[in-house]
C-alpha cells in the first residue's frame, strides 16, 4: 500500500537504525545504579541549592506576568474561574492550573506571607524535577554519568538559569514536560508506551505555554531515531492523534463555551489568535541592533555570558555527531524563531537553557570518548595499545582545557553572581505596601495595583483589588467602575517601572486617576496614591454617571503579556 | 457452589453501583452522572485501542507471536487428529478435504464427524474418501442436541491424535500448519495452542461495506489481542485452528454443549484445568474463511445472527462464573473483563454519543467537557490502527485493499458498532428469554473465488449406509 511507501523515506538512516533494532540493552547492576545516584544525587544537591538560596528575594518585582499567573491560579482554587478576570484566550490555563494544584496541596496561601512564594516554592520543585529529567534525556542520549550531572549543573547554575527558573512562568513548566517528551522519546526500549507518554508530556507543554509546540519537529526527529522500523508510521500516527487530540482540547473547549470565533459581546479564541498572529506588533529580529529582541538577548548575555555562547558553540559540532541532532535541530528552532522576528515572549529563553546544558556536556563527553576503550585492544600489540593510550587522551585535552577554564574564569563569577543576589530583598516595598492597604484602606474600597501584590491585597486585606492592566480593558472591570476613576479609592504604583508607565497608554480612567490623585506614601519606588473625588455638588452634571473609559477595541484583552517598550524588559534591579 | 458466589459478587457490585449512582444523584445529579459515564467511556476506549495495539506495543511483543520453525518432514514426534464437522456442506466439504489431506505433517489423522440424516454431505464425503483412500475417516452419528460440540464429542473417542483439532467445513488450513504448531508445542510445552483464522473477503459492493470491518475484527484478534488474553492466561478459544490435549479434553468431557462450544472450552480448560494456552500468528499459517454474505439475511448467512450467537455463548461464560476460578485477582478482572467486553462496549455504544451531546447542551464545568470528550483519543488511536491494519491485511494477504474499503472503515465503523451492539443486546435477551435454538451461519463461498471448484461425485448406491451412532465407515 502507499502507506508503505512512506517507510521508504527513511532509509537514510538504516545502518544506524539497524543498531537500534537489536536486542535492548541489559540494565546495569546494582553496583553502577549507585554510582549513577551519586552523581545525580550531587548534581541535585548543588542546584538546588543554588535555585532555593534568596528565592523569596530575588529577582524582584522585574514582570507582571508572575503575578498575573498567581492571580488566576488563585481564581480557579477559589472563584472557581479560569481566571481572575475574562479569561481571553492569551494561553492554555494548564500552567497555572498546575500552579492551583499546587496551591491547594501544599496550603501554601495560609503558610507564607507573601502570596507569590507559593509559585516561587513551586518552581523551585519544578526546576528540581526537570533536573532530574535532563539527567535522564542526557544518560538516554548515551552521555557517562559525569556529563549527564554536568549538564544538571550547567542547567541550574548559570546565572542566567538562576534567575529564570525562579519566576513564576509558564515557561518553566512547559520546559519541565519538553525535556520529560524528548526523554520518555528517546527510550532504549522502543516500545510503543514510549511514543505514547512522550505525545502526552509534550501535550502537557503545550497546555502549558502554547509556544513549546515550536519544538515539536525537533521532537518527531527524535522519535523518528528512536522508533523501530517495522512500526514507525503506525508510531508516528500514533503519536499525532495523541498530541493532538490532547492540544485540541483547548479549541474545543472554545467551541463549547462559543468562544471560537469573533462575535460581538464576547471573547474569542480566534480573534486573539489573528491578534497574537497577525496585529500584536512583533519585537523585530535579533539582528537587528537594540530591537526589543535584540533587547532582551542582551539581557540573557548579560546575565551570564559563558552558557549561551558556549551552548550556542557547541549546537554546531552536536550537528554532526548523530544521536544529539534532534537536540541541536530543537536550537535550531529557536534561533531561527529569533532571527524572525515575530513577537518574542519575556521567557523565550527558558526552554534553551537545558538544551544548552545538553549539547554542551554532550559534546564534551563525545570528544572525550568512551572510558574504557572497546574491547580494550585485544588485538593490538604492545605498541599498538600505547598508541591507543596516546591518541585516547591527546584527544581529551580540549576538554580538559575547557573544564579548567570554567574552574577558573566561569565558575568564579557564576560565584560572584550567586553572592551578589543573595542579599537582594526584591519584596521589601512592596510588602510594605500590601501591610499600608491592610492597616489603612477601609473595607470595599477600590485599590488599583498591578498584578504582583493583586492575590496578597485580595485574600490579606479589606481593600478590592483591580488590576492596572484591566482598566479600560475587561468590561467586567468597567462595570466595577461605572464612574470611571472616582470609583477607586487608591492606587499602588511604580512609576520607575516598566510594569506601570507601559500601562498608560490607551487607558483614560488610569490617568484620570492620576491627575486626580495625591501621592501620600512612598515605600522605596513604590508610590501610594490617593483619589481626590470632587464632593458630587462639584460634580459637572455631564460627567455625572458617564460610562467608564472608552470600549475597548477588543473586549477583554489583557495587554499584561503585550508590554513591549525595550526597557520592559530589563530587570527592576540592576543584575549584580 | 463457587459458581453461585459468583453470581451473588455481581449482583453485589450491581446494587453497589446503584447505591453509589443514587447518592451522587442526590449531590450533583448531572455531573457526577456524566462524569461517571466518562470515566466509563475512558476506561471502555481505552481498554479497545489498548488490545488493538497489544501485539504492537515493542519489538519483543512481536516476536513472541511468531510461529517457530516448523520440525523437519520426517521427524515429527507429536500426532495430531483434525476433526472436520460438517452439516449440509455439500458444496464445499470436499474442497476443503481436498485441501486438508495435503498436510505434509507425517502423524495426521482426519476425521469427519457427520449426522446421518445428512446424506447429501455424507455423500460427497465418501467420493473424497474414494480419491484419497485410507486418509479420511468418517464418523457418522445421530444426536439428539443441535450444535457441533454433539459432533466434536461424537468423534472424540476415535481421535487417536495427542492434539485434536476441530476443522470448520468451509476451512482453508496451511499444508505445513501441523509442523510449526509442534515446533510450537516442543517449545513451549503447551496444552493448548491457538492459531489464526482470518477472514478473507473484504466486500466488493455497496452492500457488502462490512465485510471489512468484520474481516479487520478477526485480524485484530489475532495478531494482537490473542496475545493480550495469552497473557492473561485466560483465552476464550476461536473456532477452529486450536490444537487442544486430547487427555485434557476427555478429562474435561469433551465440548460444552453450548452455542460457542469451542469459546466454553477455552474458558473452562484454562480456568478449571490450569492449561497452558498459547498463541502464534503469522499471515501465511492462518487459516482462511468468509465473511457471512449479508448482515440480516438469515439463509444467505447473516453477520448479525451469528454474532448474537456467539454473544450468547460468551455471556453465557460471563454468567456461568467459571471465569471466578481463575487463580489470581488480577487474572480474574481480566477474564471478567474478557467475556463481559462485547456488553460493556454495547453500553459505552449508547453512553458515547450521550455524554458528548450533553457536554454540548447542558452547561457544566469546562473540566469536565473536556474529560467527557477524552475518550474519543483512544477512539482516534483505534481508528488509525484500524486503517494501518487494512493496509497491512492488504500486503501481507496478497489483497487487493481499494479506497471504499478505507472510507468504509473511516465513516462506517460506528454503523458497524452499533450492529454489534444490538447483536450483544439481542443475545443478552435470548439468553434469559430465547428458546435455546441456534443459528446456523449460511455459506457465500466468498473467501474462494479463485479456487475451481471440484465436483462432488455422486455416490454409488450401495455406499449410502444408514450408521449407529458414532460409526466410523
Amino acid at each position: 500500500m502507499t502507506l508503505a511507501g512512506v517507510t521508504l523515506d527513511w532509509e537514510w538512516e538504516e545502518a544506524e537504525l539497524d543498531l537500534l533494532d537489536g536486542p535492548p540493552p541489559s540494565p546495569p547492576p546494582v553496583r553502577r545504579r549507585w554510582a549513577t545516584l551519586l552523581a545525580l544525587g550531587a548534581a541535585l544537591a548543588v542546584v538546588g541549592a543554588a535555585t532555593a538560596w534568596n528565592l523569596q528575594g530575588y529577582p524582584g518585582r522585574v514582570n507582571n506576568d508572575e503575578g498575573t499567573y498567581m492571580a488566576r491560579a488563585w481564581a480557579m482554587l477559589y472563584e472557581h474561574h479560569l481566571s481572575n478576570y475574562t479569561y481571553f484566550w492569551d494561553h492554555p490555563f494548564g500552567g497555572w492550573a498546575a500552579i492551583a494544584g499546587w496551591m491547594r496541596l501544599t496550603d501554601g496561601l495560609a503558610w507564607t506571607s507573601r502570596a507569590l512564594m507559593v509559585g516561587r516554592d513551586f518552581m523551585w520543585v519544578v526546576t528540581m524535577i526537570t533536573s532530574v529529567l535532563v539527567f535522564v534525556l542526557a544518560r538516554r542520549l548515551g552521555m557517562s554519568r559525569v556529563a549527564s550531572a554536568a549538564a544538571v549543573a550547567l542547567f541550574g547554575l548559570s546565572p542566567l538559569a538562576v534567575f529564570y527558573h525562579r519566576l513564576v512562568f509558564l515557561d518553566n513548566l512547559s520546559t519541565m514536560w519538553v525535556v520529560a517528551a524528548l526523554a520518555a522519546a528517546a527510550t532504549w526500549r522502543r516500545s510503543l508506551a514510549a511514543v505514547v507518554w512522550s505525545a502526552a508530556f509534550f501535550a502537557a507543554a503545550t497546555w502549558s505555554k502554547e509556544t513549546s509546540a515550536l519544538l515539536l519537529p525537533a521532537l518527531v526527529w527524535l522519535l523518528v531515531r528512536y522508533t523501530p522500523r517495522r512500526n514507525r508510521v503506525k508510531y508516528l500516527m500514533i503519536f499525532a492523534v495523541i498530541y493532538g487530540g490532547l492540544v485540541g482540547m483547548w479549541p474545543l473547549l472554545a467551541v463549547v463555551k462559543g468562544e471560537l470565533l469573533p462575535g460581538p459581546g464576547h471573547v474569542s479564541m480566534l480573534g486573539e489568535s489573528f491578534y497574537q498572529l497577525a496585529v500584536r506588533p512583533g519585537t523585530g529580529t535579533i539582528l537587528h541592533y537594540r530591537s526589543a529582541t535584540w533587547v532582551q538577548a542582551s539581557l540573557w548575555f548579560h546575565l551570564d555570558r559563558w552558557l549561551p555562547e558556549a551552548g550556542m558553540a557547541a549546537a554546531l559540532p552536536a550537528l554532526v555527531i548523530r544521536r544529539y541532532r534532534p537536540i541541536a535541530a530543537a536550537i535550531g528552532i529557536q534561533v531561527l524563531y529569533l532571527v524572525k522576528g515575530g513577537y518574542v515572549p519575556y521567557a523565550f529563553v527558558t526552554v534553551m537553557i537545558p538544551i544548552w546544558a545538553l549539547l554542551i556536556s554532550g559534546v564534551a563527553d563525545t570528544v572525550w570518548g568512551p572510558g574504557e576503550p572497546a574491547s580494550a585492544g585485544s588485538g593490538l600489540g604492545q605498541v599498538g595499545r600505547g598508541w591507543a593510550l596516546a591518541w585516547r587522551w591527546t584527544r581529551r585535552i580540549p576538554v580538559i582545557a575547557l573544564a579548567a577554564g570554567f574552574a577558573l574564569v566561569v565558575a568564579p563569577q557564576w560565584w560572584g553572581s550567586m553572592r551578589a543576589q543573595a542579599s537582594s530583598n526584591g519584596f521589601g516595598t512592596q510588602d510594605q505596601a500590601v501591610a499600608w492597604v491592610k492597616q489603612h484602606v477601609p473595607a470595599g474600597d477600590i485599590v488599583v495595583c498591578d498584578d504582583y501584590p493583586w492575590v496578597d491585597i485580595k485574600i490579606r486585606t479589606r481593600a478590592v483589588p483591580v488590576s492596572l492592566w484591566q482598566v479600560n480593558s475587561d468590561p467586567s472591570v468597567s462595570r466595577m467602575l461605572p464612574q470611571g476613576y472616582k470609583n477607586i479609592s487608591y492606587m499602588i504604583l511604580d512609576p520607575s517601572s516598566p510594569l506601570m508607565f507601559a500601562a498608560l497608554p490607551g487607558r483614560p480612567t488610569l490617568n484620570d486617576a492620576i491627575r486626580h490623585s495625591t501621592v501620600i506614601k512612598h515605600f522605596g519606588t513604590i508610590r501610594i496614591y490617593k483619589v481626590r473625588v470632587p464632593r458630587p455638588s462639584q460634580l459637572p452634571s455631564s460627567s455625572r454617571g458617564r460610562p467608564a473609559g472608552r470600549a475597548p477595541a477588543s473586549p477583554g484583552r489583557d495587554p499584561s503579556d503585550s508590554r513591549t517598550g525595550p526597557a520592559g524588559h530589563l530587570p527592576g534591579q540592576p543584575a549584580f | 457452589m463457587r459458581r453461585y458466589s459468583s453470581i451473588a459478587l455481581v449482583k453485589i457490585a450491581i446494587i453497589c453501583g446503584l447505591v453509589a449512582g443514587l447518592t451522587a444523584l442526590a449531590v450533583h445529579a448531572v455531573v457526577w452522572a456524566l462524569f461517571i459515564a466518562g470515566l466509563y467511556n475512558l476506561a471502555i476506549s481505552g481498554m479497545e485501542a489498548m488490545w488493538r495495539l497489544y501485539a504492537d506495543r515493542s519489538p519483543d511483543a512481536q516476536a513472541s507471536l511468531a510461529w517457530p520453525k516448523s520440525v523437519r518432514q520426517g521427524d515429527e514426534q507429536t500426532s495430531f487428529t483434525l476433526i472436520v464437522c460438517a452439516l449440509d456442506e455439500v458444496e464445499v466439504i470436499g474442497v476443503t478435504l481436498d485441501k486438508l489431506v495435503r498436510q505434509t505433517h507425517q502423524r495426521c489423522q482426519i476425521i469427519v464427524s457427520l449426522r446421518d440424516h445428512d446424506t447429501p454431505t455424507i455423500e460427497a464425503v465418501q467420493a473424497v474418501r474414494r480419491r484419497h483412500p485410507g486418509c479420511i475417516d468418517l464418523v457418522v452419528g445421530n444426536y439428539d442436541e443441535s450444535g457441533k460440540a454433539a459432533q466434536l464429542n461424537g468423534a472424540l473417542p476415535h481421535a487417536t491424535g495427542d492434539y485434536v483439532c476441530p476443522i470448520d467445513a468451509e476451512c482453508d488450513v496451511a499444508p505445513d500448519l501441523l509442523r510449526h504448531v509442534e515446533a510450537l508445542i516442543r517449545q513451549t510445552g503447551a496444552d493448548i495452542v491457538q492459531g489464526a483464522v482470518q477472514l478473507m473477503n473484504l466486500g466488493g459492493r455497496a452492500r457488502e461495506w462490512f465485510q471489512a470491518h468484520n474481516v479487520l475484527e478477526y485480524f485484530a484478534w489475532y495478531s494482537s489481542r490473542m496475545l493480550f488474553q495469552v497473557d492473561a492466561g485466560f483465552v476464550p478459544l476461536g473456532g477452529n485452528t486450536v490444537f487442544v490435549r486430547s487427555e485434557l479434553a476427555r478429562a474435561a468431557g469433551g465440548w460444552p454443549s453450548t452455542p460457542t462450544e469451542d469459546c466454553a472450552m477455552g474458558v473452562l480448560l484454562c480456568s478449571r484445568y490450569g492449561a497452558r494456552v498459547v498463541a502464534a500468528f503469522s499471515p501465511r499459517l492462518a487459516t482462511r474463511e468468509e465473511v457471512p454474505p449479508t448482515i440480516f439475511h438469515r439463509k444467505q448467512g447473516s453477520l448479525f445472527w451469528q454474532r448474537v450467537r456467539w454473544l450468547e455463548g460468551i455471556f453465557g461464560e460471563l454468567m456461568r462464573g467459571y471465569w471466578w476460578q481463575m487463580p489470581t485477582l488480577r487474572q480474574k478482572i481480566l477474564a471478567g473483563y474478557i467475556l463481559a467486553a462485547p456488553i460493556l462496549q454495547a453500553i459505552s455504544c449508547a453512553l458515547l454519543p450521550l455524554a458528548l451531546i450533553s457536554a454540548f447542551v447542558l452547561k457544566v464545568p469546562e473540566g469536565l467537557t473536556l474529560f467527557l470528550y477524552v475518550p474519543l483519543i483512544p477512539l482516534a488511536v483505534t481508528m488509525v490502527s484500524m486503517l494501518l491494519a487494512l493496509a497491512q491485511f492488504g500486503r501481507s494477504y496478497r489483497q487487493k485493499v481499494r479506497v471504499g474499503h478505507f472510507a468504509s472503515i473511516m465513516f462506517l465503523t460506528p454503523a458497524y458498532q452499533l450492529i454489534l451492539a444490538a447483536a450483544a443486546v439481542w443475545a443478552v435477551y435470548r439468553h434469559y428469554w430465547g428458546d435455546g435454538t441456534w443459528y446456523r451461519t449460511g455459506r457465500g463461498l466468498q473467501h474462494r473465488p479463485a479456487e475451481p471448484q471440484v465436483p462432488a461425485q455422486a455416490p454409488a448406491p450401495s455406499e449410502s449406509p444408514v450408521p449407529s451412532e458414532g460409526a466410523v465407515l
